[in-house]
């Protein structure tokens, strides 16, 4: 019998050598366990270790088992002899395995053949990783010295297990680094986001070892998480692509940004029914980009090359994969803000390209004052492939006094035909649309079109509020009709023929002054939202030239009329001139044949009846002729003959006041009136009643401003008894003065620095003209008051 | 004592058909061929009546009147003149009398008469 010194030295030699030898450690751990059981003559010989993280043991190396069986076979800590020596970390020797309470028969393995079992704990660093054990077909006892032997034996493996660990961790780690930087020059190379997400998942799943990946990103509209990218994985038809957030495994990771990771597929509900049970495990990762979760990365069923059997992910696993999605976090970020750069430059091209089109178009616009050539250039941009391209535009004169849309013109083919014919011509050729105008060939081509004709002959009442139209002209803002019969009617849609269009309102200050509807009724395109909006735009710019151009012809128009008028005026001017002219040599004669008649009745007055009598008798007739001639010619030239009409004396008052006030006012002059309720007609010449007015008004202000007094009272009232009208004014200018109170009516008295002293001598002599007479009640030292007397007859009839 | 007339008229003929007449008339005629010779002139002669032209050169007939009214209101003034629109003017209301000119002097005789047997 060998000594056990001698066959632990001898095996130890041996384990060492495998140890240090460069072989993989699984041919190192089968090694090691055929030396075991040859030198020590068992018939069996395995070695199952403990799983880092789990309470599982595996067997990783076995002599005398069914070899099937390495990898697969799991036992929990306590389960069976082995179990029990790994948790109690004792070794457990037995005659009889199968005899024990604690033995459990793994029938994969074939160790039911084996009766004896010797289980030694394999430690180190005071941990159990893993149990060695040795059965032999017949029953046998093992000494206290084979125990010891085999536990030094496993102490020694420990080492060695361990040591090939970190190496192979190592050795991982470098694996691991270097997917790391091969992912990492993967996802950089591109900025195309679909491509990375292809690239991340499939370099996750293999670096990491993974049969498949699934790659979802939040949609910040929905807030769902949709698949991305997928890689090993066919196309489940049972798998719902899209998952809300808290939804299953991915819902979850993505809703509380924690990996998961999940060994044991079966033991876990909630993944059966999310993945209709197609892997076994699986890990899955938030990513997350600036503090925000933007999607789940996850791996499923673990595969290593070179490895039989499926294996559960680890933990290692799950940080690799972090470690990943956070690097994949960055260049799907930096994807996303190159892909939402791209747009935006795209957008701005558009923005950039509708922009100078719209320039170009008001170029053309303002090219012409003429509205009919400006419609047509309106709708044809409208209509133009260049420009916003829809097939058809017309246009409508808003009129909202009678709430009717006037069609005005209309640009577009007539027939299905011609638009083919249209567009065959114009092909490959775009309008350019600098420099451009409508042509009068064009101009005709358009007016004289069955479309055109058809639009002109169109009114649309938008006196129902609800219609489209009433809608349009209200908000002053764009509507697309999708179903015409349904929201206009069936007249006005078979008016159109077509079941989709739009009502753009070309507004100019804030009016809608026309409508226009366009349709793409040849293509049969929708039309789409961001044609709509270049439309607005330039609905605009054509409201305001269209208002220009309006206003322009109005201008025309008055300018015209003016232009009439002043030619009328000018003839008046001049036949005006002619009288005055006619007048004033009228009067030239005037004196000279004056002179000729006094002088010619003087001597036929002297010379009695000789001839020289005869002779100046004929003279001083032919001058009464010629006189009498004249004054109908001066007479005809110059009515100035007072014009007596039936008047209000109120209305006279308030005419007169109306003057004052702004005076009155500067002056701080409380006016007070109280006028007859009634119209108080008389007949009189108004220019004179408001001159006798304005004369004793200007003598109370400058009364008034003498003495600082500030009220002036007005009154008309009705002196029955007498048969008069009244107009009364009261000032509060200090009264007048005993000696100069006599006066007041002769003319050319005045005691103004300013004035003729006219002023009241006239107001009573129009006064007096008119069959009335001015009365005068001065109060010393306070005020006068005129009162302006004119006959009055009741029921006169009123002017 | 014979009445004193003072006529002003700008035009010769025309003050020596006046004069020519209404000395015939039996008044004493005095002649001013501006405003401010009849200004001078009323002064001097003190006349009973003043027929007065309104267009002259210089001071027009309304200034004249004006003037001669401010100096002695009861001086009665016949505006004589061959523009029948000055009935109008304001200026001309002071005046006793408006006669408009012709070959045909009957009227400006009447009027004179009128005035001076009325101030009488």
């Amino acid at each position: 019998m060998i000594t056990s010194e001698k066959v632990e030295l001898e095996i130890l030699s041996e384990v060492s050598k495998i140890a240090n030898s460069t072989q993989d450690f699984n041919v190192k751990l089968d090694k090691i366990v055929r030396v075991i059981a040859v030198k020590l003559g068992r018939d069996v010989c395995y070695i199952v270790l403990r799983d880092k993280d789990r309470d599982t043991l595996v067997l990783k190396a076995a002599v005398g088992l069914n070899p099937e069986s390495i990898d697969r076979v799991m036992l929990r800590l306590g389960e069976g002899v082995t179990g029990w020596a790994a948790q109690y970390n004792q070794p457990v020797a037995l005659e009889v395995a199968s005899s024990d309470p604690r033995y459990k028969l793994v029938p994969q393995t074939g160790e039911e053949r084996y009766k004896s079992m010797l289980a030694v704990p394999i430690v180190f660093d005071e941990r159990c990783i893993g149990v060695m054990t040795v059965q032999t077909v017949e029953a046998r006892i093992y000494s206290q010295d084979e125990i010891t032997l085999l536990t030094t034996i496993a102490n020694d493996v420990g080492g060695i297990i361990n040591t090939a660990q970190l190496y192979q961790e190592a050795e991982q780690n470098i694996e691991a680094l270097s997917a790391l930087y091969e992912t990492s020059r993967a996802l950089i190379s591109t900025l195309d986001l679909s491509t990375l997400l292809e690239r991340v998942a499939r370099s996750s799943a293999e670096v990491i070892g993974a049969r498949g990946c699934i790659l979802r990103l939040i949609n910040t509209d929905t807030g769902l998480l949709e698949i991305k990218a997928s890689y090993g994985l066919p196309p489940e038809p049972g798998r719902r692509s899209d998952l809300r957030m808290g939804e299953s495994i991915a819902g979850k990771v993505a809703l509380e940004g924690k990996p998961v990771l999940i060994s044991d597929a079966f033991e876990n509900a909630e993944f059966l029914n999310a993945t209709g049970a197609v892997a076994r495990s699986l890990i899955c990762v938030p990513l997350i980009a600036k503090d925000h979760v933007i999607g789940t990365i996850a791996l499923y069923d673990k595969e290593t090359p070179g490895r039989l059997g499926e294996q559960p992910f680890t933990e290692e696993d799950l940080h690799l994969l972090t470690t990943l999605a956070s690097q994949a976090s960055m260049a799907v970020e930096n994807a996303f803000i190159y892909e939402r750069a791209e747009e935006l430059a795209l957008q701005n091209e558009k923005k950039a390209q509708d922009l100078s089109f719209l320039y170009d178009i008001a170029n053309a616009m303002r090219s012409t004052l003429r509205l009919e050539k400006l419609l047509h250039i309106i709708l044809t941009a409208m209509t133009m492939g260049s420009g916003m391209g829809f097939n058809r535009a017309m246009l409508f004169l808003v009129n909202d006094k009678t709430l009717t849309l006037q069609g005005m013109l209309g640009v577009g083919p007539s027939s299905a035909w011609e638009a083919g014919e249209i567009w065959a011509r114009l092909g490959n050729k775009p309008v350019n649309f600098r420099d451009w105008s409508i042509t009068d060939a064009d101009m005709m081509a358009q007016k004289e079109s069955a479309f055109n004709r058809s639009v002109k002959s169109m009114r649309i009442s938008y006196e129902d509020e609800t219609s489209v139209f009433a809608a349009a002209v209200r908000e002053k803002r764009a509507i697309s009709v999708l179903d015409a019969e349904l929201e206009v009617g069936p007249d006005i849609s078979n008016a159109f023929g077509v079941r989709e269009f739009a009502v753009v309102p070309l507004t100019a200050k804030d009016r809608v002054i026309s409508l226009v509807v366009v349709d793409n009724k040849y293509t049969g395109r929708t039309v789409r939202h961001e044609d709509l909006r270049l439309l607005i735009m330039f609905a605009n710019q054509a409201g305001l030239a269209m208002e220009s151009a309006m206003a322009y012809s109005n201008l025309e128009h008055a300018n015209r009329e003016l232009k009439e008028t002043q030619d009328r005026l000018i003839l008046s001017e001049k036949l005006a001139a002619l009288g005055e002219m006619a007048a004033s040599i009228a009067h030239e004669i005037k004196n000279p044949l004056t002179v000729i008649g006094g002088f010619a009745t003087r001597l036929a007055k002297t010379e009695g009846e000789g001839d020289t009598g005869r002779y100046a008798k004929i003279i001083r007739d032919e001058a009464k002729r010629l006189e009498k001639i004249l004054g109908e010619v001066l007479d005809f030239s110059r009515e100035m003959r007072p014009n007596i009409q039936p008047v209000n004396i109120n209305d006279v008052l308030e005419n007169t006041l109306a003057m004052y006030e702004e005076d009155f006012r500067e002056k701080s002059l409380k006016v007070r009136k109280n006028l007859f309720p009634e119209p108080l007609v008389v007949m009189a010449d108004q220019q004179q009643l408001k001159q006798a007015l304005i004369n004793v008004l200007s003598n109370s202000e400058q009364a008034m401003e003498n003495s600082g007094g500030k009220e002036i009272y007005f009154r008309t009232w009705v002196d029955r008894d007498a048969g008069r009208a009244v107009i009364e004014v009261t000032d509060t200018g200090g009264g007048i003065p005993p000696e100069v109170m006599q006066n007041i009516f002769n003319p050319f008295f005045t005691t103004k620095v300013k004035g003729t002293g006219l002023g009241l001598a006239i107001t009573n002599k129009i006064a007096k003209s008119h069959g009335g007479d001015v009365e005068v009640v001065n109060r010393e030292g306070s005020g006068v008051t005129f009162r302006i007397k004119l006959p009055y007859r009741e029921n006169a009839p009123a002017g | 004592m014979s009445k004193r007339v003072l006529v002003v008229d700008d035009e010769e003929h025309m003050r020596l058909l006046f004069r020519e007449e209404l000395v015939e008339e039996g008044y004493e005629v005095f002649l001013a061929a501006d405003g401010a010779e009849a200004i001078r002139m009323v002064d001097e002669v003190h006349p009973d009546v003043v027929t007065l032209d309104i267009r002259m050169p210089g001071m027009d007939g309304i200034e004249v009147l004006r003037v001669l009214k401010e100096k002695n209101r009861d001086l009665p003034m016949i505006m004589c003149t061959a523009y029948p629109e000055y009935k109008h003017n304001f200026g001309v209301w002071a005046s006793e009398a408006y006669v408009v000119k012709s070959g045909d002097l009957h009227e400006l005789k009447d009027t004179i008469k009128k005035i001076l047997s009325a101030a009488a």
